[in-house]
């Protein structure tokens, strides 16, 4: 399965994203400290591997992995187009094909969910959603490409 | 298992803690060891001196090679000898600077604006310790051409969108800055010893020598086109190794993914 388990998550989230410290995150979920360490070193490397497996069965390459904010840049071998991945939780790695975002109001849950997830993780500022939707998936990947 | 990375080619930058500490220091020295070439008062021991102990710094500062195990990654400086390692334990973040479209290496690494300088300020440098303080109208001639490059080095520098474009538009900056300053201090030097600068080999070599260095580096970083991989580690820590191809940097970041970062 392609996702991370929720506790795992929720500690990652609330360290990189929200910016706290191990130990309000330890009181917070009343664990100790060297725990939430634990959980931290293991969603971290898990959070990895996922992506390494999503970069195989996409046939490309890692440009930028960022396990702190849940984001991966890949180059497709044969294509060489870009591939944008943000981990969304509850779901597991998502994806952004191309820059145009194709078909944006089919799919507009699907942005929708992911500029949350953005926002969630630090990528991008809560202001990001007085934006309209193609500006706030623009912002996403020029954060992804900076 | 431990991944000698030397068959990739890659090796680690100095752009960053003690080896960037130690490739400023050594700039620095050479800078003002060439000052002291034209300065009359200096004793035979600091000229012989400043140069040498620059040259031991810069070779400490080169990056040796990098090595792989799991869970962490070993960067070894020092040339010819190994001199000091820097291991890096949680890497969070790897990056390929030169295959993102908006990837800006002074992002990371902001140290490197004091290269800039000390090249920019160069000619400055001489003049005070060439001549005696300068009138107050040729001194604002002479910062004028370093103020501009200054800031339009920091313009460039918080909005190209690549490191190899600002690299080629602070190359192109500098040369501009020095010539202008060249022909300046030409003037001044004629006002003040009512001779050419070019009749004076002792005051014109250590003048073109800095010059020629600085725009070298930058003619070399242009030409040969390397990859600048930046990585993160938990506590926000930058570090950078160079490859010499896209293959081998892209083979390198497979390594970190997955015997470092994947590694709990």
């Amino acid at each position: 399965m392609l996702k991370l388990p929720l506790r795992m998550e929720e500690v990652l989230i609330m360290f990189s994203g929200q910016g706290l410290r191990e130990v309000d995150i330890a009181e917070k979920l009343g664990v100790s400290r060297q725990a939430v360490n634990k959980s931290l070193r293991e969603a971290r490397a898990r959070l990895t591997r996922i992506f390494l497996e999503l970069a195989e069965v996409l046939n490309s390459d890692i440009v930028r992995i960022n396990v702190e904010k849940g984001c991966m840049v890949l180059r497709n071998r044969q294509r060489g187009v870009k591939i944008y991945v943000l981990y969304v939780s509850g779901k597991g790695p998502q994806i952004l094909l191309s820059k145009d975002f194709g078909h944006l109001n089919v799919n507009r849950v699907y942005y929708e969910r992911m500029i949350e997830e953005a926002v969630k993780w630090g990528l991008l500022s809560p202001r990001v959603k007085e934006l309209g939707l193609r500006e706030a998936l623009e912002k996403l990947v020029a954060k992804m490409e900076e | 298992m431990v991944d000698k990375c030397c068959e990739l080619k890659i090796w680690p930058a100095s752009y960053v803690g003690i080896p960037s500490l130690l490739l400023s220091a050594a700039l620095i020295l050479f800078t003002f060891s060439l000052m002291f070439q034209i300065y009359e008062g200096t004793s035979e021991h600091v000229a012989f001196w400043f140069p040498l102990a620059g040259i031991v710094l810069a070779l400490f500062s080169i990056g040796r090679d990098v090595t792989i195990t799991d869970g962490k990654i070993v960067l070894s400086y020092g040339y010819p000898i190994p001199a000091f390692k820097l291991v890096i334990n949680d890497v969070v973040q790897v990056v390929d600077v030169n295959n993102l479209e908006r990837g800006r290496l002074f992002k990371y690494f902001k140290s490197q604006l004091i290269l800039i300088t000390v090249v920019i300020i160069y000619p400055l440098l001489y003049i005070l310790v060439k001549g005696s303080l300068p009138p107050i109208q040729y001194l604002t001639f002479f910062s004028l051409p370093i103020f501009v490059g200054l800031a339009l080095i920091s313009y460039f520098m918080m909005t190209t969108n690549s490191y190899r474009k600002f690299i080629k538009y602070a190359g192109w900056i500098m040369s501009g800055v020095c010539l202008v300053m060249d022909f300046l201090i030409g003037y001044y030097y004629r006002q003040l010893f009512g001779r050419s600068v070019t009749a004076d080999m002792h005051a014109l070599i250590p003048l073109m020598i800095g010059q020629v260095l600085a725009i070298t580096f930058f003619v070399v970083v242009t030409v040969f086109r390397r990859h600048v991989i930046v990585l993160e580690d938990s506590r926000g820590k930058y570090y950078a190794v160079i490859a010499t191809t896209e293959e081998y940097a892209r083979q390198f970041i497979g390594l970190v993914v997955r015997r470092v970062m994947a590694h709990a």
